[in-house]
């Protein structure tokens, strides 16, 4: 870890962010040093809302959102 | 029973009788007994997630329909081969994507990078992203990145975050570990959602 706290800041950021999936399937909770790090981290939290929001547009096209338009031909 | 080629069963009269209201272990159990009608059956149940997986990772609509056709007719070539020790629907997905890239598994996997821009600022989405997300320009706008992403993590994509199987259904259809498998889906979720950011920079929420 390193001694610079910017350093130490972006090293915490890019750990967060690798585990953003599992936090928001809920395999991480927010006890967890990804849920801590997002609690005063302003940019990994708006990652996280901008990941979920990829996430449930992905859903809604499950959900029957749009097909292929050439799917039927 | 024999897996000599057979001609996969299908039509009307393959769902006749009381196959409807058959369970699918019984379906799965008449069927390795050679009842095609009880097969029919099962591919009916099933055939429509199938081609929904298959065209949405495919962009080559024929070729998703040739490997669904060739998933069936496998399918029942060796369902004297299903152990039951999945889901009949895992199976036969499963049977699906090795037909559907069977010469792409072959090549070396694409890889994304994990653009997770530390130290840059992350855009915010705006307020209304919940609005945003069921609209058919999101939605469109998802589609378009998902016809950009390199098949292992749009096939990750996919089948756990559009058609919903959990994360251990979806390895063992793909054929990989469950660790490899979450670090294709984080991968692929976060190269769409970092394709996305122009969709909003474009002022989609107001």
């Amino acid at each position: 870890m390193s001694l610079n706290p910017l350093s130490r800041h972006r090293e915490n950021c890019g750990e967060a962010r690798a585990a953003l999936s599992d936090y928001l399937d809920g395999e991480l909770g927010p006890e967890t040093s990804v849920g801590r790090h997002l609690q005063w981290c302003p940019n990994c939290r708006r990652m996280a809302r901008n990941l979920s929001a990829t996430v449930e547009g992905l859903e809604a096209l499950g959900r029957g959102g749009r097909s292929r338009p050439s799917e039927s031909g | 029973m024999s897996t000599a080629t057979r001609r996969a069963p299908h039509g009307p009269a393959a769902r006749a009788g009381n196959l409807a209201a058959a369970g699918e272990d019984e379906l799965v159990r008449r069927a390795q007994d050679g009842d095609s009608a009880a097969f029919g059956e099962l591919a009916g149940r099933h055939s429509s997630l199938l081609r929904r997986v298959l065209f949405r990772i495919a962009k080559d609509c024929e070729q998703a329909w040739d490997a669904m056709q060739e998933a069936l007719l496998r399918a029942w070539n060796n369902i004297g081969r299903f152990e039951r020790r999945s889901k009949f629907s895992t199976w036969l997905t499963r049977i699906g994507i090795n037909e559907l890239y069977s010469e792409l598994r072959r090549a070396r996997p694409e890889t994304v990078e994990l653009d997770d821009s530390v130290g840059e600022r992350v855009p915010d989405w705006g307020a209304r992203t919940d609005r945003a997300v069921e609209s058919q320009e999101f939605l469109a706008a998802i589609e378009r990145g998902l016809e950009q992403l390199p098949v292992h993590y749009r096939e990750a994509v996919i089948l756990r975050d559009v058609e919903g199987f959990s994360t251990r259904e979806a390895a063992a259809i793909v054929g990989v570990g469950e660790r490899s498998f979450k670090s294709r889906l984080h991968r692929g979720r976060m190269s769409l959602r970092s394709g996305l950011d122009q969709f909003f920079e474009e002022g989609y929420v107001r």
